[in-house]
């Protein structure tokens, strides 16, 4: 039954991520298409019960899965004709032959899959950030049918994880309604189809051994790994930023379309909407497209300065809803954000402080490969292969080189912007953003790609 | 014309006059036709053959690197996947929820359901005050308190510390003796200022 009741879910994320991708004219391969569907389809899922809480409507289990019908239907009715095209497109042009040497790397990511989703299925919430904050708000809204429950009466002062956005209470709250008493599964969704998404995208470059042997090596990260079990902001943050990424990267290499632009702000909000500090990422990353539409592409400063602008655009937008509004005026309680951040910006030692720890205490601490295996050795071998080698790097490497500094500098940042942000918790998981980058910089690596092709003659391709 | 030979180290480019190019292109042609006069049946086996001994050499590759990726990584191997692979046997058979909650929480859930079942047998709406985890480690009970958001996601209960600022009135609070856990009411602000001195001394952790 809760088999079936997933399968249920799932369809239905589908076609609401499905609708979405047809607004924006998101044309990508069929089985990218059917994994950023589901992702997108779960980030809509969270926003829904939001939106209903803020316009004061009540949280019921009737309420919220008629909102998700609706939405569905008006997301598809907008472009029927061509939602019906590509769906037919989709099913005429999905493959599902495998060839005999990707069985053995499908098989234990499957296993590896089923273990972690069998966990989070079986185990209650456990993370302390969770049950403190959006698991209890979320398990209260259930029952009394609102986010503003009795969770807020109780004596709050250990914790300040019920000012967090709510797109783990959201999704805690549907699940529930679904069957799911320690909801949570939603997580599992997310787990296989970005890793489905990897997948696919990673073999549109690399031979499929080779991105069999890169994504074991990436699920076997052993903390992200089993923030694959337990339900948190980061695993699902990661996954929205990477995809933020991975557009805006389609837009600047391959596609030129606006289009593609904005889908990549819209994945962009959601991280920000998941975890509000990806704000700080989102605005690092404007600054990187302007000096690349100034000194590449010589838009002059105005053409420069638009485009990254219009992409900020909605990422604020989605800060001010989560924190603003529903943090600062909606929450039964108060919280002082601004007395959050470092009152002696001038002082810049915070920041150098957490940029060595991160690289002394967690890259290569002493406990380094029991929380991120052997992925950041793995970088460190490759990157220099290819300086060594090849003694540069292609366009496209670059970008993500620049993608990856851009998240480890801006977590060393944010340590020094915001000291609430620890280096044991905050720091720890907030690095988990940017092992699929390290995964797409793989996929442009130039040794990587003469192994890719020494197999694909092996193969006779 | 400048045609390419392959000599035993590099290629060297070579120039034929026009006559020895239309010989050599003739010698090809019979080649080729000498090639394609084989029974089309046996040379599409021996494509497919060559194709089946490809994908099984790659197959073999792919295993052999799987191998020692696993290898590589085998104490995450050892102590997560194979480790809740043999937790799965067991946990398939038991889906209870409350046996899920007291697997996964320990003590932590178990005494402070029993403390909240206490209180619902009084009145719901009581608030108990906890001490810290130090105090029960202190008097030999293994008991990690949870902080009053979780005891409440726990049981429906409400909980403060011993060392909250605001709102702190209880109904009653929790002690040890022996090992023994035990509750009793706080009639007034005297013995909860006196019973907040003694748990003060403990500071509550997360």
């Amino acid at each position: 039954m809760s088999l079936l009741i997933i399968i249920l879910l799932t369809l239905s994320q589908f076609l609401l991520g499905f609708a979405t991708l047809n607004l924006f004219n998101i044309v990508i391969k069929p089985w990218l298409s059917i994994a950023l569907s589901v992702l997108m389809g779960i980030a809509i899922y969270s926003l829904v019960p939001f939106i209903m809480e803020l316009v004061h409507i009540r949280l019921t289990g009737l309420n919220i899965f008629i909102a998700l019908a609706l939405l569905s239907i008006v997301l598809s009715v907008i472009r029927i004709k061509r939602m019906i095209s590509s769906l037919v497109s989709l099913i005429k042009n999905i493959s599902f032959r495998l060839k005999l040497y990707e069985l053995p790397f499908i098989a234990v990511m499957a296993f590896m899959i089923f273990v972690s989703a069998w966990r989070c299925f079986y185990y209650p919430p456990t993370s302390r950030d969770f049950t403190s904050g959006a698991e209890v708000i979320a398990e209260y809204a259930f029952k009394e049918k609102t986010m503003v429950n009795s969770a807020f009466s109780v004596n709050m002062e250990s914790t300040n994880n019920q000012f967090k956005p709510p797109y783990l209470t959201t999704l805690q709250i549907i699940y529930k309604y679904a069957g799911f008493p320690f909801g949570q599964v939603w997580l599992s969704s997310v787990f296989l189809f970005f890793i489905i998404f990897l997948y696919h995208s990673l073999s549109t470059r690399l031979h499929k051994i080779l991105v069999g042997a890169l994504l074991i090596f990436f699920i076997a990260i052993p903390e992200m790994y089993a923030y694959t079990i337990m339900a948190l902001f980061d695993y699902s943050n990661a996954v929205f930023l990477f995809l933020a990424f991975y557009f805006l990267f389609e837009y600047f290499l391959v596609e030129q379309k606006i289009n593609y632009l904005l889908f990549s702000s819209l994945l962009m909000a959601i991280s920000v909407y998941i975890r509000s500090e990806t704000l700080v990422l989102s605005f690092f990353t404007v600054l990187y497209m302007i000096w690349f539409q100034y000194f590449k592409k010589k838009q002059g400063l105005k053409g420069a300065i638009l485009l990254p602008g219009i992409y900020m655009l909605l990422p604020v937008l989605f800060y001010v809803l989560s924190i603003t509004i529903y943090i600062n005026t909606y929450l039964p309680q108060k919280y002082n954000i601004s007395g959050q951040v470092n009152n002696n910006l001038f002082d810049v030692t915070p920041f150098f402080t957490r940029l060595t720890e991160m690289n002394t205490k967690l890259v290569f601490g002493e406990n380094n490969t029991y929380l991120y295996g052997y992925f950041f050795y793995l970088f460190i071998i490759l990157f220099l292969a290819e300086l060594i080698f090849f003694r540069g790097f292609k366009g496209d490497a670059k970008k993500w080189l620049v993608a990856g500094a851009i998240i480890f500098l801006g977590i060393a940042f944010l340590g020094y912007l915001l000291p609430l942000l620890d280096l044991a918790n905050s720091t720890k998981r907030g690095l988990f953003k940017i092992f699929p980058v390290m995964l797409f910089y793989f996929s442009c690596n130039q040794l990587l790609i003469k192994a890719s092709d020494k197999l694909r003659a092996l193969e006779g391709k | 014309m400048i045609i390419y030979r392959r000599t035993s180290n590099s290629y060297k480019p070579r120039k034929y006059p026009r006559a020895i190019l239309n010989v050599m292109s003739k010698k090809r042609r019979t080649n080729k036709s000498r090639k394609t006069n084989l029974p089309l049946k046996n040379s599409a086996a021996v494509g497919s053959l060559n194709s089946l001994m490809n994908n099984f050499l790659l197959f073999i590759i792919a295993l052999f690197l799987l191998l020692i990726i696993i290898s590589i990584n085998s104490e995450f191997f050892n102590g997560r996947i194979v480790a809740y692979w043999d937790a799965f046997q067991e946990q398939k058979s038991d889906l209870d929820l409350e046996d899920r909650k007291i697997e996964r929480f320990g003590n932590s859930y178990t005494i402070t359901k029993q403390i909240a079942d206490f209180i619902k047998t009084k009145n719901k709406s009581d608030v108990v005050l906890v001490p810290a985890t130090a105090y029960f480690s202190g008097n030999g009970i293994d008991y990690h308190v949870p902080e009053p958001a979780v005891f409440y996601y726990f049981t429906s209960v409400k909980s403060i510390w011993s060392n909250c600022k605001s709102g702190c009135n209880a109904n009653w609070f929790v002690h040890a003796n022996n090992g023994k856990i035990f509750i009793d009411t706080i009639q007034n602000k005297a013995i909860l200022d006196s019973v907040l001195k003694v748990f003060n001394k403990y500071e509550p952790a997360l």
